[in-house]
């Protein structure tokens, strides 16, 4: 994929993770992360965005180090994040933060919460006493609009589930990093609270020069906080480019049929027509070719056994791809 | 509490309703008294599909369990009758005893779980769990005819034949959770009450789950209750849908309406609070959080967090009104 | 005094919590009152020979639990008995739990080559022969043999088992998403396993260190029939011994075999039951269940203190 040159801070270049199933002598392979190569830009929100299989969180672990790659390097800023060591490692771990999806498995339940937001800025020296440490974790606390008094010598379980993703949220915060990786941060929280978490998470953008990396099957809150966003099947990044032009006009068969299924919530905007599903099991993954090919509606010979190169089109701000035949073909 | 009269050709009614879960402590007295559902009273009319909203803790599943007549410790009904009438009679699902409740489900109500993957035996072929369902619930079981309805009513449903003769791993998820809907309807019930049908499933796989409800409705002339936190859902098939917060309806009401012109400020909080692909203007959050169930505020449920609150909001509970045909709605604002 | 009230108040919840434990704890503190307190009032060394007459039934003015073919008192040579193998059996559970419970805490949360050797070692100790390795063990020190060194024969013998359980509780650990958590807040290895870890290990630990007490014993027993225990020391082992030396049972001395036998089972039953009450207590399921209940019933009292 084109680089966004040095307006990157993370660049994915070429990745692939293999996972092997089964036994010692009859194993089979299973490419969760399929050659996938992006650009995350400087102060920017990158969506990934996929169905379960797509191997988006298997990525977004990839990136945080949590899993080793089979092939291929990410780079955060200057450094190789699959090769990182000693003061190095520390580096990324500071500048670098997740947030995960259950706030409720985030923290352990037999432990008080601020004792992690407390260890963070004591184990990265952002403070130097534990009363520094107070006057940090408060000023996190601050930014997700909770104070330091409702959130000390507090359990998780204390906590509702959209607070304790606030305080989630805050520990990632206490060492002031420059990307965050959220992976599903909302899906388990209430719809009516949603939003003021979403809202945070783009403050932190604007306020902070923070990058974010929102990882979520949900389309409508990816076009919400999103600047750009790569669609995911099957390990492949099938389309990527401007939030605005992937989900308003989107190129890609899948992406176009992902749009297609979105439940609006609007009744004057009712599905008119049928969609044909899949009956019986499909091995999607062992496709040689493109890892759509057996749903797509205009898949032919070629789809099936060849895997697309990735198209460039145009677009406003010269970043929009496209992994199709049909769309190379055509050069839409 | 204004109500409209029963109608004839409504098919469920619920009054004044009350389910708590009673939690002891260990030694047997009473630690927490959960208001689940707290005094609800709603009317399904025949062949419309209702759709309950509400998010987490708001009582909507001890609802779907209460209809479906599956109440057991420590849910307890404390108050209030849950009528199914079927054209010949009207059955309290509450007052019968298990043998009647076995004849009543699937021939009057049915349950659709939330994952498939609870309902079906994968030891089993497909066929063979539609035969052991029918066997269950029909007075009456003869092998052939029951094979012959199965394939009338897969046929029916769109489903392809050969499912009958696989195991459920063969099938992809999706497909398994249709087939569980075939299942639920099987024998032709009244209502079908479905707990979160398209939770935890792909959104393409969503829509083929969505589209089948409302085949089943057409084709089958069912009533469908359909329960989630999902307002897509709600208004991609709902013809009308209630909101619960705090264990009690808030609002119920034409989809149109209640998406539209919402009477209640938290329906339409939430209503204004969903994005939208392509709206990209700024969205909010009610501040605070629902309350406990446990010790629910007096007055009215929503006035912590509500931005309109007057003084009677905090001392009195507003009343279920009929504000428009059909639409109830409950809010000292009104009226 | 106040501050004590919260865990006071929390050992009475243990302790009622379920009819299992409080009789449970009840034969528990009996069975240390006998062996660690009474046993100090023996009138003389309860294990010397014709110190009382021999052959006498129980009766209740004179020997409670009558008296051996050796001379010695059934009754206060008993609670002498309980006490060295209580030291036996905590001994032979802490150590070989200590041992065990540490290589499994390293080798679940290194992984690698550190693991595979833990493992190997540990598991070639499951699977060496107990009874006649014990046997042996003890046959070779049986001049110095003391409760003591019997305990820790006991230990080099039993953690092999200990090691697989807590690596496995630690694998499943290493995967929890709070483990990533502490990670990327910067806490190191220590830190994870001491402060994330124990919490959850606890009720395994705490019901393993009891059941284990039974283990020793009951392994003490064996050798002690076979004649291979400390027969200079006095434990429930050897007093079975001595009493099937004496065939008691075909002379009708039902008392001399009653009494440790009884005792035995009494003891294994008593820490049987605590062990289970213990786990079931410790579960981080009811253990979180009783936290939030503690906690509504303070705001309930608060709110009605309001009213």
């Amino acid at each position: 994929m084109k680089e966004l040159t040095d307006s990157a801070i993370l660049k994915i270049d070429n990745i692939t993770k293999i996972f092997k199933l089964g036994g010692l002598f009859f194993g089979s392979e299973l490419a969760a992360v399929d050659h996938v190569s992006l650009d995350v830009g400087r102060e920017k929100v990158l969506s990934l965005v996929g169905e379960s299989g797509s191997g988006k969180t298997t990525l977004s672990r990839i990136i945080l180090g949590m899993i080793e790659p089979t092939s291929g390097r990410i780079l955060y800023e200057d450094l190789d994040i699959t090769k990182l060591k000693g003061r190095e490692l520390r580096r990324f771990r500071k500048e670098v933060q997740p947030i995960f999806q259950n706030p409720f498995e985030t923290f352990n339940p037999f432990k008080k919460v601020d004792r992690y937001l407390l260890g963070s800025a004591l184990s990265f020296e952002i403070a130097g006493s534990k009363s520094e440490a107070k006057k940090r974790v408060s000023e996190s606390l601050d930014i997700v609009d909770l104070s330091y008094n409702v959130v000390e010598d507090k359990y998780p379980h204390e906590f509702s589930g959209g607070e304790l993703q606030r305080v989630s949220i805050a520990r990632a915060l206490v060492t002031n990093p420059r990307l965050l990786i959220a992976d599903e941060p909302v899906s388990m929280i209430d719809a009516s609270t949603r939003m003021s978490i979403l809202n945070i998470l783009m403050g932190l953008k604007r306020k902070f020069d923070m990058s974010i990396v929102y990882i979520t099957h949900d389309l409508d809150t990816a076009y919400y906080v999103s600047d750009q966003i790569a669609v995911m099947c099957r390990g492949c990044v099938v389309e990527c480019g401007d939030v605005e032009d992937v989900l308003t006009n989107p190129v890609h068969p899948y992406s176009q049929m992902l749009l297609k299924c979105l439940p609006e919530p609007d009744p004057e905007k009712r599905w008119k027509d049928q969609i044909e599903l899949a009956g019986l099991e499909v091995k999607e993954y062992e496709t040689a070719g493109c890892k759509f090919s057996k749903r797509c509606p205009s898949a032919d010979k070629k789809c099936l056994e060849n895997r697309p190169p990735d198209t460039e089109l145009e677009s406003k701000s010269g970043y929009r791809f496209v992994k199709c035949w049909k769309c190379a073909r055509e050069g839409v | 509490m204004n109500q409209s009269i029963d109608r004839l050709n409504d098919v469920l009614t619920t009054k004044g309703l009350k389910a708590y879960y009673l939690v002891k402590t260990l030694r047997g007295g009473t630690a927490a008294m959960v208001h689940a559902v707290d005094d609800v009273s709603i009317t399904v009319h025949e062949g419309e599909i209702m759709g309950i909203a509400g998010e987490s803790g708001c009582g909507k599943s001890t609802l779907a369990k209460a209809l479906y007549g599956w109440v057991n410790p420590p849910l307890q009904i404390v108050d209030g009758s849950i009528l199914y009438h079927t054209g010949n009679e009207t059955i309290d699902i509450l007052q019968v005893d298990a043998d009647r409740l076995r004849q009543i489900w699937w021939n009057v109500v049915s349950y659709i779980p939330q994952s498939s993957m609870n309902v079906l035996n994968p030891t089993m072929r497909i066929k063979d769990q539609f035969l052991n369902v029918i066997k269950t619930h029909k007075k009456d079981y003869e092998k052939e005819e029951a094979e012959a309805t199965i394939v009338k009513h897969i046929d029916e449903l769109g489903l392809p034949r050969e499912v009958t003769t696989s195991f459920p791993h063969q099938l992809s998820g999706g497909m398994r959770q249709r087939v569980v809907i075939a299942l639920a309807t099987v024998l032709d019930c009244n209502v079908v009450i479905a707990d979160e049908p398209t939770t935890a499933l792909d959104v393409i796989v969503q829509r083929g789950i969505l589209q089948l409800l409302r085949k089943i409705q057409r084709k089958l002339n069912c009533t469908i209750v359909t329960i989630t936190h999902d307002m897509g859902v709600h208004a991609q098939i709902a013809d009308r849908v209630a909101v619960m917060y705090a264990g009690k309806i808030v609002e119920l009401g034409p989809v149109q309406k209640v998406f539209g012109d919402a009477q209640n400020p938290y329906t339409r909080f939430l209503i204004s609070s969903l994005p939208k692909v392509g709206d990209k203007s700024k969205k909010g959050s009610i501040g605070g959080k629902p309350p406990s169930l446990v010790r629910p505020p007096r007055g009215c449920r929503f006035s912590p967090r509500c931005p309109y609150v007057m003084e009677i909001c905090r001392t009195t509970e507003p009343g279920y009104e009929e504000i428009d045909t059909d639409h109830f709605a409950s809010c000292h604002l009104l009226g | 005094m106040a501050a004590l009230r919260r865990p006071l108040s929390r050992l009475a919840v243990f302790l009622t919590h379920g009819i299992g434990i409080t009789i449970s704890v009840i034969m528990v503190i009996s069975i240390l009152l006998l062996g660690f307190v009474v046993s100090n009032f023996a009138p003389f060394d309860p294990r010397r020979w014709n110190t009382a007459p021999k052959d006498q039934p129980p009766s209740t003015d004179k020997f409670i639990f009558g008296t051996t073919s050796i001379g010695q008192d059934v009754f206060w040579l008993l609670t002498y008995s309980i006490r060295n193998s209580i030291i036996l059996g905590v001994v032979g559970s802490v150590v070989g739990l200590a041992i065990g419970g540490v290589l499994g805490l390293v080798a679940g949360y290194k992984g690698g080559m550190t693991e595979k050797i833990i493992l190997t070692l540990g598991d070639t100790f499951i699977v060496l022969p107990g009874l006649p390795m014990l046997i042996l063990l003890s046959t070779m020190v049986k001049k110095q043999l003391n409760m003591f060194l019997l305990g820790f024969i006991i230990a080099a013998l039993t953690w092999g088992m200990p090691v697989r359980n807590v690596r496995s509780m630690v694998l499943s650990l290493r995967e929890r998403e709070f483990t990533h958590t502490a990670v990327f807040s910067g806490f190191n290895t220590l830190n994870i396993i001491a402060s994330e870890y124990t919490p959850h290990i606890l009720p395994w630990v705490a019901a393993s260190f009891i059941s284990r007490i039974n283990m020793a014993i009951g392994m003490e027993v064996t050798l002690a029939i076979f004649g291979l225990s400390s027969l200079a020391e006095g434990t429930l082992g050897t007093m079975i011994y001595w009493a099937l030396q004496y065939n008691a049972m075909l002379r009708g001395l039902w008392w001399w075999i009653f009494a440790p036998v009884g005792m035995v089972v009494f003891i294994v039953l008593g820490f049987y039951m605590l062990s289970g009450g213990v786990a079931e207590y410790l579960n981080p399921r009811t253990r979180l269940y009783r936290i939030a209940t503690e906690e509504t019933k303070e705001i309930e009292s608060v709110d009605r203190s309001i009213e």
